[in-house]
């Protein structure tokens, strides 16, 4: 892409994938970091990147990215492994909005990041798959457990609004 | 019909199914799985599945500092440090020069600006680099070439026996300090070879003896170059153990050493008893009169943590007489498998 095509992106791209390692970050900050990172790989690459598979390129960057600083500061494990329901906080909530907050928390990051493109960026499951390094299949499996743990969630006798 | 369907992947049938994609082949195989899995069959009936809304998207604050080749709020000054330093070509200046007009407050800044270039002191020195200067690590010895291990055994025994009082005159050769190992009682530490014979009777008057002298006599020499070429250079040999050497540095306490009956704790190591290796740091505190030797004292101390010189050539006979402070060292050869065979080559001609 050109350096105008790369603007554009920039434009275009940076807030959707703002949004989505900000649901996923401990802070913002933590977020702004990943997303600069992302664009200045696309910079570095926008030669070799196509405008039209830059936004797929900008995401798996960031994810890869976010993975990279979780497993650095050990803030989170990677692996598909669900908290001990014990250790959830259960909190008393104002709005459903909040409750869907701290049950995004409660799943595994893979099983959170593929509902948040399925559902926020409207990706395929093949996109997904390209975007999370997963196959098709494994990208249903984790969606479809990520949806089952959020039903599980919100249905919890603590958090009935 | 070729099962699908597996324990492994059902979930992937059952979002697929919830989500209308499955035609009625896949359907109807999906069912008989539940059927034969009655707690997925649960599972699945259960399944209500959360769909999350799209929130508004956030604004990313930095996006001006995304921007290449645009001059922002975020980036102008870089502009203007390449602007002084005459890198922008024409286009940028322009384009910088615009952008300063539109922003009045970024343009106070550039006004006067004059940076500021700090100029390197005086080359500064480390004024203790000598003191970090080490000799070839030899731990463990067996690795390094053969003909580094004979050449250094032979340097510390060469540089290191002259200033070892012949304790008791003894008519037996240094090939003691071998024989030692397996048969005798007491261990003698002697005077260098005899240049005509090593199994000449032993000189114990020293004080003339000379070590540089000693060391460059023609025998000697020969032998520590024939030594220094064995014909097994770089291969390791069959025969280790380890050598705990106990040197008197000073004429004071000549006298004879004695040792006890090597014990030989393990097949690979003999020991002596000895006086403890004293680390050159702790020799000043041994003693109100006693001095460290500096340099055999930090030779043996070096020898004992298993350093050797660089190069032989480096430890001169005389750099090592030092003040001949009296304090007992300990040189620890760890010796090679088939040090034996070498010492019997230095000390036992055939």
């Amino acid at each position: 892409m050109t350096a105008a095509q790369y603007n554009l992106c920039v434009s275009q791209y940076a807030d959707f994938v703002y949004r989505f390692i900000l649901k996923q970050a401990k802070n913002s900050t933590d977020a702004e970091d990943i997303v600069q990172n992302a664009f200045e790989i696309l910079w570095k690459k926008h030669e070799e990147v196509s405008f039209e598979k830059a936004k797929s390129y900008l995401f798996t960057v960031a994810h890869n990215s976010m993975i990279d600083m979780f497993r650095k500061v050990k803030r989170m494990d990677y692996r598909e492994t669900l908290p001990d329901s014990g250790q959830v906080a259960h909190n008393s909530y104002t709005g459903v909005g909040e409750v869907l907050e701290d049950a995004l928390k409660q799943i595994p990051e893979i099983q959170r990041s593929a509902v948040l493109l399925r559902d926020y960026e409207g990706y395929s499951y093949q996109e997904i798959g390209e975007i999370l390094s997963l196959n098709e299949s494994q990208v249903k499996v984790y969606i479809f457990r990520a949806r089952k743990t959020l039903q599980h969630y919100l249905t919890s006798i603590d958090n009935v609004i | 019909m070729t099962m699908r369907i597996t324990k492994g992947n059902y979930e992937a049938y059952l979002l697929d199914y919830a989500e209308g994609r499955l035609d009625e082949a896949s359907v109807r195989e999906l069912e008989a799985f539940l059927d034969r899995n009655p707690d997925i069959r649960a599972e699945w009936e259960a399944y209500d599945p959360v769909y999350l809304d799209e929130e508004p998207v956030p604004v990313f604050p930095r996006k001006d500092a995304l921007l290449n080749g645009i001059i922002t709020l975020e980036n102008y000054e870089a502009y203007l440090l390449d602007h002084a330093e005459g890198n922008l070509g024409e286009a940028e200046v322009a384009e910088l020069k615009g952008f300063l007009k539109a922003h009045p407050e970024a343009a106070r800044q550039f006004e006067g600006f004059k940076p500021v270039y700090l100029q390197p002191a005086a080359l500064v020195s480390y004024p203790h680099k000598a003191a970090l200067r080490r000799g070839t690590v030899v731990v463990p010895m067996w690795r390094r070439p053969a003909v580094r291990w004979v050449a250094g055994v032979a340097a510390v025994l060469l540089f290191s026996l002259p200033l070892v009082r012949t304790l008791v005159p003894s008519t037996e050769s240094p090939m003691h300090i071998v024989r030692g190992l397996s048969s005798l009682p007491e261990i003698t530490v002697t005077p260098p070879i005899p240049t005509d014979s090593t199994n000449a009777p032993v000189n114990d008057n020293l004080p003339g003896t000379d070590p540089a002298t000693i060391h460059n006599q023609p025998a000697v020499r020969d032998r520590l170059v024939a030594v220094q070429q064995p014909e097994t250079a770089g291969e390791m040999p069959e025969d280790s153990y380890k050598l705990e050497v106990p040197v008197v540095l000073d004429r004071a306490e000549a006298g004879e050493v004695k040792t006890s009956r090597p014990n030989y704790s393990s097949p690979g190591i003999t020991r002596y008893q000895a006086p403890e290796v004293i680390p050159q740091e702790d020799i000043a505190s041994k003693g109100t009169d006693a001095k460290p030797v500096s340099a055999l004292g930090r030779f043996a101390n070096d020898l004992a943590r298993g350093f050797l010189p660089e190069d032989l050539a480096e430890v001169q006979p005389e750099d090592l007489l030092g003040d001949r402070k009296t304090l007992p060292n300990t040189i620890i050869l760890e010796l090679p498998k088939g040090g034996k065979k070498i010492f019997d080559s230095i000390f036992k001609p055939e």
